[in-house]
């Protein structure tokens, strides 16, 4: 075995321990009469907060948003996991994003799109057959206090109304 | 002709056989591409491979702490052939030094960001992902995206890698 092949050999294995994967693989769907499961999370040092899948429109969706408590300069790891709970079809070419937008106060109603202003932004386009899933973990820091929104969701995915989950971060 | 050397040659032509009844089981059957950049500054990789090819180093983006940096990846798959429940794995890793050999294990606490989805590539399937991040440590880390899937030799799995160097 060459010295690149053990390199491989060392992915795999860094592979076969990812928290990442083996979440991707092991958490089950949910059984929902939805298109989309989804789980978000975001910890912190002392706060931990969870959301689960709420429908848009209308964009604020119709659960209340948890709201996450941090310090400036705290780091911080988001985390969700979004799965085609639709047991009967593959959709084409789905964009999932993700970000962290400033927002004027907990729990606005007003959906800001990630912009220049985004402290954290990503986007993944796939397609999603059934049971079909993606996942992320990231670190991030917040310097600035002031109240932001973490959203991740679907869109276009071919429905009639797509699929989210957010938190508030309260940074002090 | 031996039997020591009839056997090898059975071998050689069972290999063949084996790679013609799956022409599209192949590490090759996907193109993966890999850009990083901050401002004006940017570094791209195309797919590697382990297996048979010459080692070269990989290109180096240089960056400050907390200067935002965006990864594009995309993964395509030419071949005429369907490959099921594809694994998509893009990581970012603080590893030791430039051209570390050993890819790092993903430590949490190592790990900035790490990605990972399933899916089908039909003919002409694509999935592509844009991820910001910020890196705030000094350090070299690994930027690296690898698919795999029942039809990929563990030993020659399509990735493409680039490294960063974080300085103050």
């Amino acid at each position: 075995m060459n010295e690149r092949n053990v390199g491989h050999a060392a992915s795999i294995k860094s592979k076969a321990v990812s928290f990442l994967i083996g979440l991707l693989v092991l958490l089950p769907g949910a059984s929902l009469a939805e298109h989309y499961d989804i789980t978000l999370t975001v910890e912190g040092q002392q706060d931990k907060a969870e959301a689960s899948s709420d429908d848009s429109p209308p964009a604020e969706g119709f659960k209340k948003r948890p709201v996450f408590r941090g310090k400036a300069g705290e780091p911080l790891v988001v985390q969700f996991f979004l799965t085609n709970v639709n047991p009967h079809e593959t959709t084409k070419q789905v964009t999932i994003q993700y970000y962290v937008m400033p927002v004027e106060k907990v729990g606005q109603k007003e959906v800001p799109s990630p912009g220049p202003a985004a402290l954290l932004h990503g986007s993944f386009v796939m397609d999603f057959k059934p049971k079909g899933r993606v996942g992320l973990r990231q670190q991030f820091r917040i310097e600035k206090p002031g109240i932001y929104l973490l959203r991740v969701e679907s869109v276009h995915s071919q429905s009639d109304h797509e699929h989210f989950s957010a938190i508030d971060l309260q940074i002090e | 002709m031996t039997p020591r050397i009839c056997h090898a040659a059975n071998l050689f032509w069972l290999s063949l056989s084996i790679l013609a009844v799956h022409p599209g089981q192949g590490a090759e059957d996907f193109d993966v591409a890999l850009t990083v950049k901050h401002g004006k500054e940017s570094q791209t990789a195309r797919f590697e491979s382990v297996a048979g090819r010459p080692a070269h180093a990989r290109a180096v983006l240089r960056a400050k702490p907390a200067e935002k940096i965006q990864a594009n990846w995309t993964v395509k798959r030419p071949a005429k052939s369907v490959a099921e429940d594809v694994l998509v794995h893009f990581f970012v890793v603080r590893e030791s030094k430039l051209g570390q050999k050993e890819v790092p294990k993903l430590a949490p606490e190592q790990v900035i960001v790490e990605s990972a989805l399933t899916m089908d590539f039909p003919e002409n399937g694509a999935a592509n992902a844009q991820i910001s991040f910020e890196v705030l440590n000094p350090g070299f880390y690994l930027v690296r995206i690898e698919t795999s899937h029942t039809g990929t030799s563990e030993l020659d799995p399509p990735f493409a890698a680039l490294e960063l160097e974080v300085t103050p």
